[in-house]
């Protein structure tokens, strides 16, 4: 089982420090949700986990190899997948097109890139229906399909998602969570990052909530046992904010 | 009939360099996110080095010429790109200033490498064609041929490789692509380097037909740009259409009309494209709000 561990991570945008000595671990085959207000720094977490950030201290390791200071598309290789915040696909290009040019910048052989491709569409058979088509011309569930599927090309130990519900209707975003845990079922480490945390908290085996940059809550979700405290810790943080 | 022929011989020849200047507007346009405005000088630096190579160091074969000025072009918009705009991080403004002063400084050597009068390099091959009484000399059927194999060239290079679909998907949604680990700047790079090329390679199989002045690239850039903002920015597909509609506009009017109004005619055209495209990006109306105000008072006194 691969593991995700994040320790004493500070950093954030230039002189400007959104992260403040944040420390967990994630152990492969969980699903866990990182939840907080606006500007708590989640996506900037995922954004140093990815390596699009470099912090000021800290350690990021995957499976116990250090991260830091490798490219991103080592890490990439190493077995981190990202579903960033508003998908980050290609509008024009093709289905096959995004997940091409995304196995390539990954370093991917011609011939694994195609294997990852075979992968994300078994995975999600209706993005291998669409593979001819434009992104732009799928619905929002489709292109979040497509941002994950994009995610499975190299076979990500790791995957992580920001505000993967951004845009979907509640049924379509339901099928969204249940593919999540199916991705943690099947041994992976999955990271969520979300608003509607509630709704993600059904499906998921743990909840961070980061608060100004720091770790406020760190447990385990028990059949939404915790969710009323848990939401009360969400906006409350929210409320204090303003 | 046959004098509307050879004006059209000439038409598509000018369609075909300003589509392959064009081309290379785009390609900036596509990969970097902003226009270069040292275009026409890049161009007249094509014909220019061919002609200093062929006057100076005695070079006569189109091949090694040809060889010679995209790696001496190419060589300029390389270093431009890497010690000049790379450092602007994207800025299309700063990016457009920085264009304008990199024209000035290759207009100053385009000048010094080039004497006051029209520079006419050797023809690669001379004699003609003349089917039906209209004369295309060989040199006119390379840069047809030119245009072609380049138009098609690219066309297969961004629908068929890797690295043509990763600039496209860059043109797309860069922040993206950077999150995937894709290089923009090497791509801008490679871009801006090409973009120079293929505007060098316009001059050098045109020039020995028409000649060049150093100063003269600037007009036939705008008319270029004019070409591929017709049908929208970036459109390779477009600029095709545009180039021929330039050229048929300049060529027809300057035979049927008054050679000395048809860059008029053109650059009023451009002018037109250019306040079709501030209107249309403010989210404005075509008619001005004085006009529209004057037509509501007279149509209130009509009623």
């Amino acid at each position: 089982m691969s593991a995700l561990r994040i320790e004493g991570i500070v950093g954030g945008y230039g002189d400007l420090t959104v992260l403040r000595n944040i420390s967990f671990a994630v152990e492969g085959g969980q699903l866990l949700v990182l939840a907080g207000p606006n500007g708590a720094g989640k996506t900037t977490l995922l954004a140093t986990v990815m390596g699009a950030l470099r912090p000021s201290a800290g350690s990021v390791k995957l499976d116990d190899e250090e991260l830091l200071g490798l490219p991103i598309h080592r890490r990439t290789r190493m077995g981190l997948g990202l579903v960033p915040e508003g998908r980050g696909l290609f509008p024009s290009l093709t289905v096959w097109e995004n997940l091409r040019v995304a196995a390539r910048a990954a370093r991917l052989r011609s011939a694994q890139a195609e294997e990852g491709i075979e992968r994300a569409t078994a995975a999600f058979p209706i993005i291998g229906e669409r593979l001819r088509q434009k992104v732009q011309s799928l619905s929002g569930g489709e292109q979040q399909m497509v941002a994950i599927g994009r995610a499975l090309l190299t076979d990500p130990s790791v995957l992580l998602l920001d505000e993967p519900s951004m845009g979907l209707a509640p049924i379509i975003w339901q099928q969204v969570l249940d593919t999540c845990r199916r991705l943690a079922d099947e041994g992976r480490v999955v990271v969520v990052v979300e608003q509607r945390v509630l709704e993600a908290l059904r499906v998921a085996d743990r909840c961070v909530v980061l608060q100004q940059g720091r770790v406020v809550r760190d447990g385990t979700v028990e059949a939404g046992a915790e969710l009323p405290e848990l939401a009360e810790s969400y906006f409350s943080a929210e409320g204090a904010r303003r | 009939m046959t004098e509307f022929l050879q004006t059209t011989e000439g038409v598509v020849t000018a369609a075909a360099i300003y589509l392959l200047i064009g081309l290379g507007w785009n390609l900036v346009y596509n990969t970097c996110g902003y226009l270069n405005l040292a275009m026409g000088t890049f161009y007249i630096l094509g014909a220019v080095f061919s002609w200093k190579f062929e006057t100076s160091l005695g070079i006569t074969s189109p091949f090694i010429l040809l060889i010679l000025v995209c790696v001496s072009v190419g060589a300029i918009g390389f270093v431009s790109e890497r010690l000049l705009l790379r450092r602007l991080g994207g800025n299309a403004l700063n990016a457009l200033i920085v264009t304008i002063g990199l024209n000035l400084m290759l207009l100053q050597l385009a000048m010094k490498l080039s004497p006051a009068t029209v520079i006419r390099p050797e023809l690669f091959v001379a004699g003609g064609i003349s089917p039906g009484g209209v004369h295309i000399s060989y040199q006119e059927l390379i840069v047809w041929g030119t245009a072609t194999v380049v138009t098609v060239g690219l066309f297969t290079f961004f629908t068929r490789t890797d690295l043509g679909r990763t600039m496209r998907a860059c043109t797309d949604n860069r922040p993206a692509a950077e999150g995937l680990g894709i290089k923009v700047p090497t791509l801008a790079t490679i871009a801006f380097t090409v973009s120079a090329i293929l505007a060098a390679l316009a001059a050098f199989v045109v020039a020995p037909t028409q000649g060049s002045a150093y100063n003269s690239g600037d007009l036939i850039a705008i008319k270029a740009f004019m070409a591929v903002s017709i049908v929208g920015l970036g459109r390779n597909g477009g600029a095709i259409f545009g180039a021929f509609l330039v050229a048929a506009v300049e060529g027809y009017v300057s035979r049927y009309w008054n050679p000395e109004i048809s860059t008029i005619v053109v650059l009023t055209g451009f002018l037109v494209v250019l306040y079709v495209y501030s209107v249309r990006s403010t989210g404005g109306r075509f008619v001005p709000s004085w006009l529209r105000i004057r037509r509501r008072a007279a149509a209130a006194q009509g009623a």
